[in-house]
């Protein structure tokens, strides 16, 4: 599924905040290189507050003034990414069919084209009962499909997910991943997530890129062993999580 | 009715009850009549003329201020535009009567244009401060699935701006009932509420019934647009 082409290349990409009022800055990342492969699931894995997020808005081109190079395949537009929040960011004044809506209204689609694809994507993430319902209205987990269908619904080449299944219990957040899973396989579309949960990026990564903490560099970037599907419960994933957890607390 | 029905009364029963309360500050009218010698005619003649320089000063200004909000409210252009309007909104109104009086003469036009400087500044800002507290997320949600132009306008920052709107507006309209007497008595018009107080100035009963009367009808349209308007604002504003 992974191609050897890379969809997006960093280049000694450093950046540093400045701190208003407090008259100095904070460096978030430094020197960060990595590609990023076609078709590949790519997993930041790190503490929290390393800066994990901040690369991933670097990339998607949400965060400006930083040094280095970030480039992206030439095949890759910005009509071709989306971006799945870890609080979900719906518009809480439109309704669920208007939230997955959303991307396509700026490409001039037809509405009844628009209706179509929301209909399609809303049956695939069993949301097509909540279509008039209000964001407030549904549970985290149904909110975050909302967010995953807005991402997918443009038929993007790259999704770039921050900490996606961070807020929701434990049960419903594996159902997300394993279907995460299965519509990834399918579209083979360049997946980067963000985590900070290490059996997270076992079971979801082709290759995980393990942060320290900030400013962010990349202290280890392996690819990962175990062959899909992913059996959280085995030795060999166990002996994985304790490894990785021990690049991350020496 | 469907449409007032989506707005949050508690039942129908309330629904009622709150259109019933239009009838109060008729009652007191009539009630006015009789413990005084004004007719309905006379006393609905200064009410009406009155409120309906306030709604077209309303309409005047909401449009203004949401325009210059939406235009001026972000980035470099907010850093120039929003001291000069505060600067604008501090400037002593009433300096303005004489040559607004020589431009437009002692009508309605000129009490419109007092009304819209006066309500203009509570909302302008209202919803200023509504666009400034939508959360980056959703900037980013915008930004990053093209949400550009009218479909910004449409899906994005129009109702994120509604709670402005609402707050500016009932801030707006509260200082603009004062400013409309006050404008109505110090240019002299033939008719309204400043003709009314003025006119009846030195009979306490009509004075204190006027007031009263105002008073009422204040509280007819909170109790009727503004707080079931403003619970569905916030009610649809929780995400």
């Amino acid at each position: 599924m992974k191609k050897n082409i890379p969809a997006i290349h960093l280049h000694n990409c450093s950046l540093e905040f400045t701190l208003q009022l407090q008259f100095k800055t904070l460096k978030v990342l430094d020197h960060v290189t990595v590609d990023i492969m076609e078709g590949e699931f790519f997993v930041f894995l790190g503490p929290s507050g390393s800066g994990k997020s901040t690369l991933l808005r670097v990339m998607s081109g949400l965060e400006k003034g930083y040094t280095g190079d970030v480039m992206v395949s030439p095949v890759i537009t910005k009509n071709d990414i989306s971006f799945v929040f870890q609080q979900f960011a719906l518009f809480p004044w439109l309704t669920v069919y208007e939230n997955i809506a959303l991307g396509l209204r700026s490409r001039h689609e037809s509405d009844a084209m628009i209706k179509n694809k929301v209909m399609s994507m809303a049956h695939e993430l069993g949301l097509h009962k909540f279509l008039a319902s209000y964001p407030r209205e549904l549970s985290g987990g149904m909110k975050q499909r909302v967010g995953i269908a807005r991402a997918l619904v443009t038929e993007p080449k790259i999704i770039f997910m921050d900490e996606p299944f961070s807020g929701l219990d434990s049960f419903t957040a594996s159902t997300l991943r394993q279907e995460l899973l299965k519509i990834w396989a399918e579209r083979k579309i360049t997946i980067v997530l963000v985590t900070h949960l290490v059996a997270e990026a076992i079971e979801l990564a082709d290759r995980i890129a393990v942060v320290t903490q900030r400013p962010a560099t990349i202290e280890k970037l392996f690819e990962n062993p175990l062959s899909r599907p992913r059996q959280a419960r085995t030795k060999a994933f166990y002996t994985l999580e304790d490894t990785i957890t021990a690049i991350i607390k020496p | 009715m469907t449409k007032l029905m989506s707005i949050p009364y508690v039942s129908k029963v309330h629904l009622v009850l709150t259109l019933g309360f239009l009838i109060v500050p008729f009652l007191f009218l009539l009630l006015f009549t009789v413990l005084t010698d004004l007719t309905l005619g006379n006393i609905f003649n200064d009410f009406s003329h009155s409120i309906i320089r306030l709604g077209i000063a309303y309409t005047i200004a909401v449009s203004l201020a949401w325009v210059l909000a939406l235009a001026f409210s972000t980035g470099k252009r907010a850093n120039i535009a929003l001291p000069v309007f505060d600067v604008l909104q501090s400037f002593p109104t009433f300096a303005l009567v004489p040559v607004a009086v020589l431009t437009f003469g002692s009508g309605a036009t000129t009490v419109v244009f007092f009304l819209v400087i006066t309500i203009i500044w509570p909302i302008l800002f209202s919803v200023v401060n509504a666009l400034k507290l939508i959360k980056k997320e959703y900037w980013e949600v915008s930004e990053i699935y093209g949400v550009t132009g009218f479909n910004r306008l449409r899906y994005f920052l129009l109702p994120a701006s509604i709670p402005g709107v609402v707050t500016g507006s009932m801030i707006g309209l509260g200082e603009g009932w004062e400013a409309l007497i006050a404008t109505e008595i110090i240019i002299q018009t033939n008719v309204g509420l400043g003709n009314f107080f003025q006119e009846n100035s030195s009979d306490t009963l009509v004075t204190a019934l006027g007031i009263i009367s105002l008073m009422l009808i204040i509280f007819t349209i909170n109790r009727l647009i503004w707080t079931p308007v403003l619970a569905r604002v916030y009610h649809k504003m929780q995400d």
